[in-house]
């Protein structure tokens, strides 16, 4: 039987994490417009207990937009939303 | 196995969520309860492991029979997604965890009351936070506790194997849902992902390229890879579900896991091995109807009616001596239904645990305790931390 060692985490523990967790896609564009009115390209942020920074819930990244069409979104979700309860088991 | 009391640390919130764990307090209760441990003693956790190792071998067995007899129509699944299934399984897709939760009475084998083997959360609270707590309280003591390893190596794995970008979904506005996920992605970016090749997306964001036909995040980029904690039971019936058949992405807990994660499993797996001695040991026995159950077990037999489909102890009931002496309430009371013989939980002065076995990438790493004064564990009863006292 093994046993746990060490753990390092990284980006637990910070407050702008969980304040992803009810961000929307809205507010992520709105982020994206205030970032490029900032001059770069993704928002960071650091935590004093942990040495690394993460970006908030959305995704953020310098990655060229493809030109194709943009999809089509929400086609997943709605059973869990439906039943009002968490997901995991 | 011993139940103790200890007294919580001072600003012991402060201390889990400095780790990750928000929701500590559900309904202004401890959910994380450091007021309580259990300790175990080696050859005890030794036993757990082996129940975890069997139970695992029984279920792969379990989807190649259900594979090889055609019996997705137990498992609700419908006839245009069984190709999908079976392409994940016969093409080894890997499992990244699952959760085998246990009844243990003292000097009995566990048994195993059901297997969460495709959203499982308590993760966190069993890889991070209770071996925290163990280095704080009992620096010199050991906990059955690797899963932080595993999931490192599992993640490496994935890498080694060519992914070079996982995005991880949970739905929107679930703490708990939303935690694990972030604490899977910070696994993932330690093991060489990197803090931009693991990226999260809501599940809701989840976009579907109609000229690409590929599901895409936010960006526009494909899904080449994605951990998801959300339910192939629902997936496959939501309105992006068929593209699923098309589309290239590859998920994560694979498609396959959608049969192990359906309480069905428990009446297939008694139907399977209930007559072997040795790996019955581990099981319940199990059926598909109170008919078949009361014709095996008698007449005034106990049982534990289950949703095949149910979550977080939902639409649940508990009948002993015919009347019914526990009862969930919850969206899945429609079944169909499973029934279960009643195997009474230990009980420590008005106390039951039950025993979450993990098992990343095939390996028996770890342990997490939930405990109610309930007979049946929902989704707040109350984690508590263990220790292995020799």
């Amino acid at each position: 039987m093994k046993l746990t060692q060490t753990i390092h985490l990284s980006l637990l523990g910070s407050a702008l994490v969980v304040a992803g967790c009810s961000r929307t896609e809205g507010d992520d564009k709105k982020d994206d417009d205030k970032d490029k009115g900032r001059g770069h390209g993704h928002s960071t942020y650091t935590h004093a207990w942990f040495p690394r920074y993460y970006g908030g819930s959305g995704v953020r990244s310098t990655t060229p937009i493809p030109s194709s069409p943009a999809s089509s979104r929400g086609g997943f979700g709605s059973t869990g939303h439906a039943t009002a309860g968490p997901a995991g088991t | 196995m011993k139940r103790n009391l200890l007294a919580p640390r001072d600003h012991w919130q402060q201390i889990v969520e400095k780790q990750g764990l928000y929701f500590h307090t559900i309904d202004g209760m401890p959910y994380w309860d450091e007021s309580v441990y259990y300790s175990f003693e080696a050859g005890e956790l030794d036993a757990l492991e082996q129940a975890t190792y069997a139970c695992n071998d029984m279920c792969l067995a379990a989807v190649q029979h259900v594979i090889d007899h055609q019996l997705f129509d137990r498992f609700l699944i419908t006839p245009e997604f069984v190709d999908f299934i079976i392409k994940s399984w016969q093409t080894e897709e890997l499992s990244i965890y699952g959760r085998f939760d246990f009844c243990w009475q003292p000097s009995q084998p566990p048994k195993l009351l059901e297997y969460n083997a495709d959203t499982p959360t308590a993760l966190l609270e069993a890889s991070v936070i209770q071996w925290f707590w163990l280095k704080d309280r009992f620096p010199a003591m050991s906990q059955f506790n690797s899963i932080h390893e595993r999931l490192l190596e599992v993640f490496q794995i994935l890498r080694g194997q060519g992914l070079p970008r996982l995005h991880f979904a949970a739905m929107k506005g679930h703490l708990e849902d939303y935690m694990t996920v972030q604490y899977l992605r910070d696994v993932a970016a330690q093991a060489g992902y990197g803090e931009m090749g693991a990226t999260y997306l809501n599940i809701e964001d989840i976009g579907w390229n109609e000229r690409r036909r590929t599901y895409t995040d936010l960006q526009e980029r494909s899904l080449s890879a994605i951990f998801k904690l959300y339910p192939w039971e629902w997936m496959i019936r939501e309105q992006f579900g068929p593209h699923l058949l098309e589309g290239q992405t590859r998920w994560f807990e694979p498609a396959w896991k959608v049969l192990l994660s359906n309480k069905s499993l428990l009446a297939l797996l008694w139907q399977m091995f209930g007559a072997d001695p040795e790996k019955s040991a581990y099981l319940l026995p199990a059926f598909w109807s109170e008919e078949e159950l009361k014709q095996r077990l008698g007449p005034s037999a106990d049982f534990v009616k289950k949703p095949i489909l149910s979550r977080e102890g939902c639409n649940i009931t508990a009948v002993e001596g015919g009347r019914v002496v526990a009862e969930t309430g919850g969206p899945y009371g429609a079944g169909p239904f499973v029934w279960q013989q009643l195997h009474r939980l230990p009980d420590f002065g008005g106390h039951f645990p039950v025993l979450g076995s993990w098992l990343v990438n095939g390996w028996a790493c770890g342990m997490g305790i939930r405990e109610d004064t309930m007979p049946i564990t929902g989704n707040s009863s109350r984690f508590v931390p263990h220790v292995l006292a020799k």
